[in-house]
């Protein structure tokens, strides 16, 4: 577990909301499995990140929960993307963009005098 | 707005005391699948479980870290403290009684000096601009200060006497 990143809070939030819109409605392990495969198994979910994150989206309007059951026939609490939940996303997406854009042109000058 | 809508919540849940929304059902699902899936891929059901609560990342920590995102953790402990410091109220009735008649002593008096030292010390005089107030006696020849006006001469002082803006009759000073 120790060699694993912690995700930070901000990029978690983006992640979810990226996930749900791929996957659609989706319970808390189906995203945790869908992250840390998604980033390469690099990221480690533990529930006490995971959940507070959804939670906190589900405060902010950008997700809704429901309670389903999963393939297994398992009773499970589903999340889905709301209206706002996908401005959102690409809101964050646009802003993710350039922030990584704006590094990457200092990252990449790097050396090169 | 997202912000304040999630503020709301917060508040709300807190308020009212929100303590269980089946997020122990949630997390037990969670649970359940992961092991499942350890199963699926060969491993005991002791071993799965393990490794599933392992990868949980502990689930007392989980619910902590919800319960602090579900309402407000410092409104809650203050309103904690208050109830607490209530029960304690109603415990000792006695204390509390004095308690509070202290308190409102201490209040009382301090506001009648205040009202005092306002008056009296910190706002200037009621009388327009006081820089210009005037103390006026009579002296008689080989008479002490101050003598007093007669009624009619301050009467007629007052009507007839354009230089002053107004005058008052203030009583003699005690002198012996």
């Amino acid at each position: 577990m120790g060699d694993k990143a912690d995700v930070w809070q901000g990029t978690l939030a983006l992640m979810v909301l990226r996930t749900l819109e791929t996957l659609g409605p989706q319970h808390g392990y189906g995203l945790a499995r869908r992250i840390e495969q998604t980033s390469g198994d690099a990221l480690a979910l533990n529930y006490g990140t995971l959940y507070p994150a959804l939670l906190k989206l589900e405060q902010e309007g950008y997700i809704r929960s429901r309670w389903g059951r999963s393939e297994n026939n398992r009773r499970a609490k589903f999340y889905e993307l709301t209206k706002a939940g996908q401005r959102q996303l690409r809101k964050a997406t646009q802003e993710w963009n350039q922030t990584t854009a704006i590094l990457a042109r200092f990252l990449g000058t790097e050396g090169k005098g | 707005m997202n912000r304040l809508r999630a503020f709301c919540i917060r508040l709300f849940n807190t308020l009212r005391g929100v303590h269980d929304d089946g997020f122990a059902d949630e997390l037990e699902a969670h649970l359940a699948m992961d092991i499942e899936r350890g199963m699926r891929e060969g491993l005991s059901p002791d071993e799965a479980r393990r490794r599933a609560l392992i990868r949980c990342g502990g689930i007392a920590r989980a619910h902590d870290a919800y319960a602090e995102r579900r309402g407000l953790p410092g409104l809650e402990s203050l309103l904690r403290d208050l109830r607490y410091s209530l029960r304690s109220l109603v415990h000792n009735r006695v204390v509390a009684a004095v308690a509070i008649l202290s308190i409102g002593l201490g209040i009382g008096s301090n506001t009648t000096i205040f009202s005092l030292v306002s008056r009296f010390v910190l706002r200037p005089a009621p009388v327009g601009d006081p820089a210009t107030l005037l103390s006026m006696h009579i002296l008689h020849d080989n008479d002490r200060c101050c003598n007093p006006f007669p009624w009619p001469v301050f009467s007629d002082l007052r009507k007839q006497a354009t230089v002053f803006f107004d005058a008052a009759e203030m009583p003699q000073p005690m002198t012996t």
